[in-house]
């Protein structure tokens, strides 16, 4: 688990603690895009699955999602 | 995905498929973060000898493999898989200088991004222009190229539009 940084901004004004999480989420996002295609499938495998999961407890018709292993 | 991959490259090798490129949200896979989908868009030229095709030697070469058709889907070690023939300049461009690229160990084809964010556009639906502000604002993309598909296939007022809603 990386380090918050957050959690060494004890004294800060809303616009600095919002454009540190803006900062943060922008960094995950980049070291996401980074990987390796294979590795960014697998998370892509997660995130049907959430998709799909929250479609069906909305009694959202859902499509099957992908298997894990070829 | 590689297994569903390894089938496309065998319709192609057979000569069921001319060639063939991963397009829609699969494709943004290989140029940035990932985001959900649940099917794989295969943008292909098939076969012609006039200016009508047909999808139906495709399908059968996939019945007799053994996948199975579901709706606009035909499902192929588990993925279902829309077939999407070349139907403008603009795809058909983008099928043509899609990229070289391999998923594992197998070869595949990736429509470029710049053409991607085109495609986006000329669909133009909410989620696609959604997507394409989106996209362009945290993916990497060659804007000279991408200013130049634009303006050749008429896409520089939606593009200016996406960018400055206000």
């Amino acid at each position: 688990m990386e380090p918050n940084p957050l959690a060494t901004l004890t004294v800060a004004t809303p616009a600095e603690l919002a454009a540190a999480v803006f900062r943060q989420k922008e960094q995950r996002r980049q070291s996401l895009a980074a990987l390796p295609v294979e590795e960014k499938y697998q998370h892509f495998l997660q995130l049907q699955r959430m998709v799909a999961e929250t479609m069906r407890a909305a009694g959202i018709p859902c499509p099957a999602v992908w298997p894990v292993r070829d | 995905m590689e297994s569903t991959l390894k089938v496309l490259n065998d319709l192609e090798t057979q000569g069921v498929l001319t060639r063939y490129a991963i397009g829609g949200a699969m494709a943004l896979l290989f140029h940035t973060e990932p985001v959900a989908t649940f099917d794989l868009n295969i943008f292909c030229f098939i076969p012609e000898s006039g200016p009508l095709i047909t999808l139906a030697p495709l399908y059968d070469a996939l019945k007799a493999g053994g996948h199975t058709i579901d709706a606009e889907h035909v499902v192929i070690a588990g993925v279902p898989v829309q077939f999407i023939p070349a139907y403008n300049p603009l795809v058909i461009e983008a099928l043509s200088e899609s990229q070289e690229r391999t998923f594992g160990e197998t070869p595949t084809r990736v429509l470029r991004l710049e053409h991607l964010l085109a495609i986006m556009l000329q669909t133009g639906r909410p989620k696609d222009w959604q997507r394409a502000a989106m996209v362009s604002a945290s993916a990497p993309f060659d804007e000279i190229q991408l200013l130049d598909i634009l303006n050749r296939h008429g896409l520089t007022e939606t593009w200016n539009r996406i960018r400055s809603p206000h």
